[in-house]
C-alpha cells in the first residue's frame, strides 16, 4: 500500500468530502472508497479521520444525514450536500484553484534577465 | 438508501441515542470494508485486520466524534433554552399589554414597595455599608481607643512612630473656625479638618483643581501655610472660581493660601463630617499659637496595612507601643487600641445605627410584601380566568414545569417593570432628600445616591418579589385538575378561597401594625410637647458661643464673664447664664463621683450622674427651682471655688443619709478633686423629655474648661436682634469673630425628637402606603369572590334572601378575615412597643385610644373596600346571573 504522502489538513479533508458528496448520497464508507479511488491511492487517508471531519461539517449546516438500512441490510448513516454545502464547495473549489494556479506560476518561473 | 424503509428514519425519534448511532455508523464502515475485501479473497481474520488498519485507532476517532457532537448539543440546547425563554416572554408581555389594568396596579404596587426599600436601602448604604472612598480599600482600618474613636496627639504620633505593619497612620481632628474671604471680609464659621503626614496619599485622594498637600508634623512646621478646600464649598463659598488657587484666606487670624480643591468623592474620613477645609496638622504652631504637643486633642485615626499584613497582628503591635506609652505616663494613657474596617459611621455609632436601619427595613419590608401579597392576589384571579386554557395545556401533554416556568416569566416581567419603577423613585427621593436636610449638614446631592450595592439590592428584591407574589399562584393555577378545568368550572374551591383569605389577613395585620407604630410616634411626639421637663424652654433664646474659633486657647472666664454681664443688660433680657449643655439638646456629659468618707468596694460606690457646667443665674434663668441652699455667684467662677450643685435625685443617690448642703464629693475615684455641695435643685430632664429623673451634678465653669458655652437668654427680644447684639458684644472681645448662631431653645430641644419625628414621619409615610395597597388587594379579593360565585349569589336572593342579606354577607366575609390580621397586626404591635420604650417616652405600649383609631380607620378601608362589590352582588338579577352558569 502507498503510504501517507499528502499531508491532510483539515480543510483539504473537508473540501474532499464536499466534492465527493456532490455525486450524491453516501455513508463514510463510500466517501473513504471514493477518495481512494479517484486519487488511485495517492491520498489514502486513515478512514477514521473521516467522521470527525462528517459529524462536524454536519453541525456546521454544510452536509445532512439520515439513517437508512444499506445493501447489506445494515443500518448505515447516508451524508447528503446541503444547498450551504453546495456553495461552500464552489468557494473553497476556486480559492484551491487560484491558489494552484499561483503556486504553478511561481514554480514554473524562468528567471527572465539571467 | 432508497430501499431503506420508510419508518426507519423515525427510530431516532423513538431511541434518541447518540451513542448507539455512532455504533452503527461506525461498525457499518468497517463491516462494509472487510465484505469488500472478503470478495475479493481475502480471508475473514485478514479482512478484518486490514480494516482496522485503514481506519486507525477505533476508540480515539470514537472519542473526538463524541467529544464534538457534545460540544454542538449543549450549543443546540442552550439556544433552544433562550429560544423558549425569549418565546415566554413575548407571551407574558402580550398577556400584560391585554390586560393593561392589572398590570398596571400590579406595577404601581411593586413600584412603591421597591422604592420604599431602595430609598430606605440606600440611607442604610451611606450610614452602614459604604467605605471611605480611596485605594487599597480593603486594608484600610480605623483605630479605636477603648472603643472610641479619637486619640490625643501625642498618642497617634507615639503609636505612628511604632508601627511597623502600617504602609500609613493618618489622624483628622474636625473643628469649627472663623473663616474671612478677605482681611476686611466678614467673619464666617466654618467647618476645618486638620490632617496629619500622608493623610492625602494614603486614601489616593487628588486634589480636583490645583494639589493636595502632604506636611510633616516635625520637619515642616514652619512651612508656608498652605491648605487645600472641600469642593463643596468651593463650589458654595467662590461658586467655583478657578481663580481661588494662590488665593489668600483667614482662618481664624492667620493667612492661608489655597493651593487646592479636593475631590468633591471625599469628604473626610469620617462619615458625617464635612469640612470646608482642609489644613496640614504641621500649621497648629504658626495657626493657634500653641505647640502640638499641648494640642490634645480629638484625633479620628485611620491606617492602611502593610500588603498581606493580618490585622490582629497589626492591633497586637499598636497594643504593644500603646503600653510602652502607659509606661511613661500612668496618669494621662491608658486603655487598648483596636482596629475595625472603615464602612459606615464609627464604631461608637453603630450600635444606634444598625438598630434604627433593622427597625426601617423591617418596616420597609412589610410594606413590600403588602405589595407582593396584592400582587398574588391578582395572579391567583387572572389565573383563575385562565383555568380552560391552562387545563388544555396541560391536557395536550404540556409539563407542569413548563407552565409554571412561564407563569414565573409572567411574573418576572411584572417584578422587573415595577422594580424599574420603583428604583426610579428611590434615585429621585435620594437626589431630593440630602437637599431636605439642613445647608449646615452640607451634604451633596449624591450623597445617598445609589450606587452598584443599591442596585445590586434591588436587583435581588426583583428576584425575591417575583418568587413571593409569582411562585403560589404559578403552582395553584397548574395544579392538576383537569376535570374542573374542563368543565369550566370556575365555582372557587374552598382551598383557593382561603388562600386568598389568608392574604388579606396577612396584609391587614401588617397595615395594622405599620399604622399601629406610626400612631404611637405621633402621640409620644404630641406627649414630649406636655410633658414637663422641669425647666422652662418658652421665651429663653440660646447663643451658641465658640471662643476657640480663632484657634487661641486660654483662660476662658474672664471673657465668658464679661460677655455674660453685658448680655444680661441687654434689653429685653430679664436674665442670663452660660452653660456648657442646653438640657435636652442631643448632648450629654456623665462621669463618677465619689461622696466624702465613702469607701469604695464596688462601682455602686462611685455612682455615675450627668453633669453639665454652667455660670451663675442658670437656675434663675431656666426657672428651675432652688430647693436649699443657693445658685452658683460671679466670685463662685473668679475664685475657682470647688462647689457644686446637684438635683434631688442626685441627694438621694449620694447623701441618702440626710442633709446633703455642705457635703463633699470627689470627682471620680477617691483620689479625685473634692467639691463642697452648695445648693440643691429641682429635678429636670436632661437627655429625654419625660424621663426618669437621672442624679445630676452642675459645676461652674473652671479655667481650664472649654472654649465653647452657650449663651442662655431669657427675653422678649427676637432672635436677629438678640444675634446683632450679642455679636457686638463678642466684637469687643475679638474683632474676628463671626456671628454667633441664636435660636430658640426649644428649637435646640428639638434635635432629642429627631428619631420619634422621623419615626412618625415615616412610619406615616409608609403606613399610609401600606392603607392603600391593602384597600386595594382586600378590593380585589372582595370582587374576585363576588365574580365566581353569581350563581350562588344568585340562588340565595331568588330564595329571598334581601339585598341587605347579600351585602352583609359578602362584608361579614371578608371583614372576618380583616379582623383576624388586625388582631395578629395589634399583638405584634403590642411586643414591637415594649421593645420601643426608651424612644417612645409618655407612651404606654398598650394604649387603647391610640391602638382603637388604627382599628376604626383600617375597618373603615375595609368596609369601603368590600362594600362595592357586595353592592354589586345585591344588585344583580337572580333570573340573569342563575342562567349564565
Amino acid at each position: 500500500m502507498p503510504t501517507r504522502d499528502v499531508d491532510l489538513i483539515q480543510g483539504t479533508l473537508n473540501v474532499l468530502i464536499l466534492k465527493t458528496l456532490s455525486w450524491g448520497p453516501m455513508n463514510g464508507y463510500a466517501i473513504g472508497q471514493w477518495v481512494r479511488d479517484t486519487t488511485a491511492g495517492d491520498i489514502d487517508l486513515e478512514e477514521g479521520a473521516l467522521y470527525p471531519a462528517l459529524h462536524r461539517m454536519e453541525h456546521r449546516g454544510w452536509i445532512e444525514s439520515e439513517w437508512a438500512m444499506s445493501e447489506n441490510n445494515r443500518r448505515a448513516k447516508y451524508y447528503k450536500l446541503t444547498p450551504a454545502g453546495r456553495r461552500m464547495l464552489r468557494a473553497r473549489t476556486e480559492s484551491w484553484e487560484r491558489l494552484v494556479s499561483a503556486v504553478g506560476k511561481v514554480l514554473h518561473a524562468n528567471p527572465r534577465r539571467a | 438508501m432508497s430501499n431503506a424503509p420508510a419508518w426507519r428514519r423515525y427510530l431516532r425519534f423513538i431511541r434518541p441515542n447518540a451513542a448507539a448511532d455512532l455504533d452503527d455508523e461506525l461498525r457499518d464502515h468497517i463491516e462494509s470494508t472487510i465484505e469488500e475485501l472478503v470478495s475479493r479473497g481475502a480471508s475473514p481474520e485478514s479482512a478484518r485486520a486490514e480494516a482496522m488498519r485503514r481506519f486507525g485507532n477505533v476508540a480515539r476517532v470514537r472519542s473526538e466524534v463524541e467529544r464534538i457532537d457534545a460540544t454542538h448539543q449543549r450549543r443546540t440546547d442552550r439556544l433552544a433554552a433562550l429560544e423558549s425563554l425569549w418565546y415566554d416572554v413575548r407571551h407574558g408581555a402580550r398577556g400584560l399589554r391585554r390586560s393593561m389594568a392589572f398590570t398596571l396596579v400590579a406595577v404601581i404596587s411593586i413600584a412603591l414597595g421597591v422604592a420604599a426599600n431602595a430609598t430606605i436601602f440606600s440611607v442604610v448604604n451611606a450610614v452602614l455599608l459604604r467605605p471611605i472612598p480611596g485605594t487599597h480599600a480593603d486594608r484600610l482600618v480605623r483605630v479605636y481607643h477603648n472603643h472610641h474613636s479619637p486619640f490625643e496627639w501625642s498618642e497617634l504620633a507615639w503609636l505612628r512612630d511604632r508601627a511597623t505593619h502600617f504602609d500609613a497612620v493618618v489622624g483628622e481632628r474636625y473643628l469649627a473656625m472663623a473663616f474671612r474671604a478677605a482681611p476686611d471680609a466678614n467673619p464666617e464659621r466654618i467647618h476645618t479638618s486638620y490632617v496629619t503626614r500622608g493623610f492625602f496619599p494614603m486614601f489616593g485622594v487628588r486634589a480636583a483643581l490645583g494639589r493636595t498637600f502632604d506636611l510633616d508634623e516635625r520637619s515642616d512646621a514652619g512651612a508656608t501655610a498652605t491648605v487645600a478646600i472641600s469642593y463643596a464649598f468651593w463650589q458654595r463659598r467662590f461658586a467655583g472660581d478657578s481663580a481661588i488657587l494662590g488665593r489668600r484666606i483667614f482662618l481664624g487670624d492667620h493667612p492661608v493660601t489655597v493651593v487646592g480643591v479636593i475631590d468633591p468623592q471625599f469628604r473626610g474620613s469620617v462619615i458625617g463630617w464635612m469640612p470646608d477645609v482642609f489644613v496640614p496638622l504641621a500649621l497648629v504652631p504658626v495657626l493657634t499659637g500653641q505647640s502640638l504637643d499641648d494640642l490634645g486633642g480629638s484625633f479620628y485615626t485611620s491606617a492602611r496595612l502593610g500588603a498581606g499584613v493580618d490585622r490582629r497582628v497589626a492591633e497586637a503591635e499598636l497594643n504593644g507601643a500603646m503600653a510602652q506609652l502607659v509606661k511613661t505616663d500612668t496618669t494621662r494613657y491608658g486603655g487598648d487600641v483596636r482596629l475595625d474596617h472603615v464602612r459606615g459611621v464609627n464604631a461608637e455609632e453603630r450600635a444606634g445605627a444598625v438598630a434604627g436601619s433593622v427597625f426601617l427595613m423591617a418596616v420597609v419590608g412589610m410594606v413590600l410584601l403588602i405589595a407582593c401579597t396584592n400582587v398574588a392576589n391578582l395572579l391567583l384571579g387572572r389565573a383563575a380566568r385562565r383555568r380552560t386554557e391552562i387545563g388544555v395545556r396541560l391536557a395536550i401533554g404540556a409539563s407542569r414545569a413548563r407552565l409554571v416556568r412561564q407563569f414565573l416569566v409572567e411574573s418576572l416581567l411584572l417584578s422587573a417593570l415595577g422594580t424599574a419603577a420603583g428604583f426610579g423613585i428611590a434615585w429621585f427621593i435620594t437626589r431630593l432628600l440630602p437637599a431636605a436636610l439642613p445647608a449646615e449638614a452640607g451634604l451633596g446631592n449624591d450623597y445617598l445616591a445609589p450606587d452598584g450595592r443599591v442596585i445590586a439590592f434591588t436587583a435581588l428584591l426583583c428576584l425575591g418579589t417575583t418568587v413571593v407574589f409569582g411562585l403560589l399562584p404559578a403552582l395553584r393555577a397548574t395544579s392538576p385538575n383537569l376535570a374542573g378545568m374542563f368543565k369550566g368550572d370556575d365555582a372557587p374551591q374552598t382551598g383557593r378561597r382561603s388562600r386568598r383569605g389568608a392574604l388579606v389577613v396577612v396584609q391587614a395585620s401588617m397595615c395594622v401594625l405599620l399604622l399601629a407604630l406610626a400612631s404611637l410616634f405621633l402621640r409620644s411626639l404630641a406627649s414630649s410637647q406636655t410633658v414637663d421637663p422641669g425647666f422652662r424652654a418658652d421665651g429663653v433664646v440660646d447663643v451658641h458661643i465658640d471662643l476657640g474659633l480663632l484657634g487661641k486657647s486660654g483662660d476662658p472666664r474672664p471673657a465668658f464673664q464679661r460677655i455674660l454681664r453685658q448680655a444680661s443688660a441687654m434689653p429685653g433680657v430679664t436674665s442670663a447664664t452660660l452653660a456648657a449643655v442646653v438640657p435636652l439638646s442631643g448632648s450629654n456629659m456623665e462621669t463618677r463621683v465619689t461622696p466624702e468618707g465613702v469607701v469604695v468596694r464596688s462601682r455602686q460606690d462611685s455612682p455615675l450622674v450627668y453633669f453639665n457646667v454652667i455660670m451663675p443665674k442658670f437656675f434663675t434663668t431656666l426657672r428651675t427651682p432652688i430647693v436649699r441652699g443657693r445658685e452658683l455667684s460671679e466670685s463662685d467662677i473668679s475664685t475657682s471655688s470647688r462647689v457644686a450643685i446637684v438635683n434631688e435625685t442626685a441627694v438621694k443617690r449620694m447623701f441618702p443619709s440626710g442633709d446633703a448642703i455642705g457635703k463633699r464629693f470627689h470627682w471620680g475615684g477617691a483620689d479625685g478633686e473634692t467639691y463642697e455641695v452648695i445648693g440643691i435643685a429641682r429635678d429636670a430632664n436632661y437627655v429625654m423629655p419625660g424621663e426618669s429623673p437621672k442624679p445630676t451634678v452642675y459645676l461652674p465653669l473652671g479655667p481650664a474648661e472649654r472654649m465653647d458655652m452657650t449663651l442662655q437668654l431669657r427675653t422678649s427680644a427676637d432672635i436677629a436682634s438678640v444675634r446683632t447684639a450679642v455679636w457686638a458684644i463678642l466684637r469687643q472681645e475679638a474683632p474676628t469673630l463671626p456671628p454667633p448662631e441664636v435660636v430658640r431653645m426649644v428649637d435646640d430641644m428639638s434635635i432629642t425628637l429627631l428619631p420619634v419625628r422621623a419615626g412618625a414621619v415615616l412610619l406615616g409615610a409608609f403606613g399610609a402606603i401600606a392603607l392603600v395597597l391593602a384597600g386595594a388587594g382586600i378590593y380585589g379579593v372582595a370582587s374576585y369572590s363576588v365574580a365566581t360565585r353569581t350563581k350562588e349569589i344568585g340562588i340565595r336572593a331568588a330564595l329571598g334572601a334581601t339585598r341587605m342579606g347579600i351585602v352583609r354577607m359578602v362584608v361579614w366575609e371578608n371583614g372576618r378575615r380583616v379582623a383576624i390580621g388586625a388582631a395578629i397586626g395589634l399583638a405584634v404591635t403590642v411586643g414591637l412597643a415594649a421593645a420601643l420604650g426608651h424612644i417612645l417616652y409618655g407612651v404606654q405600649a398598650v394604649d387603647p385610644i391610640v391602638l382603637g383609631s388604627v382599628l376604626v380607620v383600617v375597618a373603615m378601608v375595609a368596609m369601603l373596600a368590600t362594600l362595592g362589590p357586595a353592592w354589586r352582588a345585591a344588585r344583580a338579577d337572580p333570573v340573569s346571573s342563575i342562567r349564565e352558569s
